[in-house]
């Protein structure tokens, strides 16, 4: 083998020889001017093909930042009439990152002044944690987001950003829910049908923005007039079982989350289940009626209190008895309404309560569907009490669903927070005979009408209102505290044809001199029932009726009697 | 050698055409980025302008300022009354409206109609 020099010595020698020849000399500068001219090509061709390829390919850099986003912009939610609740607007965040800051202090003393509500400790402090990426506002005007760029920080930024915004505020909040940060539903509405908001597609509510709004005014009106602590209410479209407004109060600005109390949080009317006191008569006297256990001429002994082992059932008033059916709701007997549930049977008010829906959670579209309390032995003892209202909580949706089966046309309907399409096919549930439903509007419709009636204050004239109070003293360290009440008043209307169910529910009114010192159901629910109900006629389309409308005759039971006299459904 | 310089002639014009349709084509991306950009800020401004609306127009401003400013309140049932209960103009006859049978209507304005012949 030769050793490598050798070879390197032999190349060298082509282009370099060690002794120039005067022969050779034009033949070694042919050589060299051809091993120039292919280098100098070479790079002439890189150069080309670069220039070419420069040219040529498309380069993905053109596109502005600013039209690539991370997929669609969240759903909007409208209320059934197609007005904005839910929305998202361009927002400008200011945003930091630590690791580019030259000079911390001088950031936060800089920034504070220009960012309400922060200090600059506060600032410094956000500054001084272990991540790139720190938000310091998310609502930057224009004019500030100049301010902030002429201060030249290195290591602040604002960049675009979207914002969820409730326009209406306090309304329906319970309902509509929020979203976290990252836009993620996390209550509400807008954690049930998240996929849907996610993909972009808008959701359309069964809610009537209008409507709310007149039934949360009503609400908190009671409320502050009767120093109560707290209220719900809904409205039921009896006919599709969609709720036309659902509220709770107190209530929050889901625009400013943090600074909303747990409490207000809550949603009343959907998570809470109460006892409903003497509304739930309504359902007792529809399954006393269809079970067969009673007639409308039965009648029941009121006059003492009953006794079933050490429970003693007292009425409000004490009556004189013997009572009819209808007497029993009209003066909202419990006796008689215990009386009578001694006649159905445990097992059979269980059955129908269970089909009514108010055994299991209801199935509204939110996230916050309260689970009833049951009593821990569905015995005699109970079913006399769960007769009048007591011993079973459910939530008030659940409660009006149960009574818009028995006082409109005796089908059950899932009550919905979407709006029903023209296509859906509604389910409906026979649970009462068209006889039952129409004894029960005719008595509810006398509670309101009948002067004796406990929902007298509810009526409004023009309109035919039925109606049930009732007054439930609050649960107070495993007893019942008198002082302490939830009143409720459920409303239906047009009385001989009922479309509309109104519920609303006041917790602990106190007895004011404008109602003579009382704070039942009848001085603060009824009254409050009759005006949401007075307002909202001419805006869902009902017309005021005549008392000498054939239908009205038609659809009411005639020859009822209270106290021995005929009961008249109207009195105008 | 003929046909050399005609295939560079070719090649070069070919060459040429091919940048200027790809000079086009990267003048119609950037007016594609910049209508895509001025539809995204129509969009932004749409959101604005309807959020805006929503919270102009919300329940309890209406209400507040149609009580303030129009001293309107809630619609009472005697306001409303159906088509046939209002009187029809006889033909031949100038000016005074007669009153024509009223079907069911609310007794208040009924009374009045029959009384006055005239709507309140």
């Amino acid at each position: 083998m030769k050793p490598p020099a050798i070879k390197f010595s032999r190349w060298a020698g082509w282009l370099w020889p060690g002794r120039p020849e005067p022969a050779k000399s034009w033949q070694i500068a042919r050589r060299r001017l051809a091993v120039a001219t292919v280098l100098a090509g070479m790079c002439f061709a890189g150069i080309s093909a670069q220039a070419l390829n420069l040219a040529l390919l498309p380069n993905d850099g053109a596109a502005p930042a600013s039209t690539q986003q991370a997929g669609p912009p969240r759903g909007v939610i409208t209320d059934r009439q197609g007005r904005l609740l839910a929305s998202n607007v361009p927002v400008r965040v200011l945003h930091a990152d630590p690791q580019l800051i030259l000079d911390r202090r001088e950031v936060a003393e800089k920034l504070a002044p220009l960012l309400p509500g922060h200090e600059p400790a506060d600032i410094l402090a956000l500054l001084a944690k272990p991540t790139r990426y720190i938000e310091l506002d998310r609502k930057i005007t224009p004019r500030r987001h100049a301010e902030i760029l002429r201060l030249g920080l290195p290591g602040v930024f604002v960049s675009p950003g979207t914002l969820r915004l409730y326009p209406h505020g306090r309304e329906a909040a319970h309902l509509l829910g929020v979203v976290d940060r990252d836009g993620l539903g996390i209550a509400g509405i807008e954690k049930s049908q998240q996929e849907q908001l996610a993909s972009g597609a808008p959701v359309t509510l069964s809610i009537d923005l209008a409507l709310q709004a007149i039934l949360r005014e009503q609400v908190s009106r009671q409320i502050e007039r009767f120093e109560a602590i707290g209220g719900a209410g809904l409205i039921l479209d009896m006919k599709t079982g969609e709720l036309l407004a659902l509220a709770s109060l107190p209530d929050f600005d889901p625009n400013h989350l943090m600074a909303a109390e747990e409490k207000a949080r809550f949603n009343q009317a959907a998570k809470g289940v109460f006892e409903m006191g003497s509304i739930f008569k309504v359902l007792n006297t529809a399954i006393a009626l269809e079970s067969g256990a009673a007639r409308l001429d039965s009648q029941f002994e009121v006059a003492r209190p009953m006794r079933v082992s050490r429970f003693a059932i007292r009425d409000y008033h004490p009556l004189k008895g013997p009572l009819s059916v209808p007497e029993i709701l009209v003066h909202s007997s419990n006796i008689g309404s215990a009386r009578m549930a001694d006649l159905i049977g445990p097992d059979t008010q269980r059955a129908y309560l269970d089909r009514l829906g108010l055994l299991r959670a209801s199935a509204l579209e939110i996230p916050e569907n309260g689970q009833p309390l049951l009593p821990p032995r569905w015995g005699r003892i109970a079913s006399l009490t769960i007769s009048y209202g007591h011993g079973l909580s459910v939530s008030p949706v659940q409660a009006a669903a149960a009574i818009a089966a028995a006082a409109g046309d005796g089908h059950y309907i899932r009550p919905t927070l979407l709006k029903r399409r023209p296509q859906d096919e509604i389910e409906r549930l026979r649970i009462f005979s068209e006889d039952t439903a129409r004894a029960v509007r005719s008595m509810m419709r006398l509670v309101v009408s009948h002067k004796a009636g406990t929902g007298n204050l509810a009526e409004v004239e023009g309109y035919l209102i039925g109606g049930k109070t009732g007054t439930a003293e609050k649960i107070l360290n495993k007893g019942y505290d008198r002082k302490a009440n939830r009143v409720s008043f459920v409303a239906t209307f047009p009385a001989h044809d009922p479309a509309y169910l109104v519920f609303v529910m006041v917790d602990e009114p106190k007895g004011q001199k404008h109602s003579y010192g009382y704070a039942t159901a009848g001085w603060v629910a009824a009254p409050a029932a009759g005006r949401i109900i007075r307002q909202m006629a001419p805006i869902v389309g009902i017309h005021p009726v005549a008392t000498d409308q054939p239908e009205i005759r038609q659809n009411l039971l005639a020859g009822l009697s209270i106290d021995g006299e005929e009961a008249i459904y109207a009195a105008y | 050698m003929r046909v050399f310089v005609l295939l560079i002639v070719l090649l070069s014009l070919s060459g040429t055409g091919l940048y200027m349709v790809k000079r086009s084509i990267d003048a119609r991306y950037a007016e594609l980025a910049r209508l895509r950009a001025d539809i995204r800020a129509e969009k932004d401004n749409h959101a604005i302008l309807q959020a805006e609306w929503a919270w102009l127009s919300r329940p309890d401003r209406i209400m507040r300022l149609s009580g303030n400013l129009l001293e309107m309140t809630p619609i009472e049932a005697d306001r409303i009354l159906p088509i046939e209960a209002i009187p029809m103009r006889r033909s031949g006859q100038t000016g005074k409206p007669s009153p024509a049978p009223a079907p069911a209507t609310p007794a208040g304005l009924k009374k009045q109609i029959s009384q006055t012949g005239e709507l309140p």
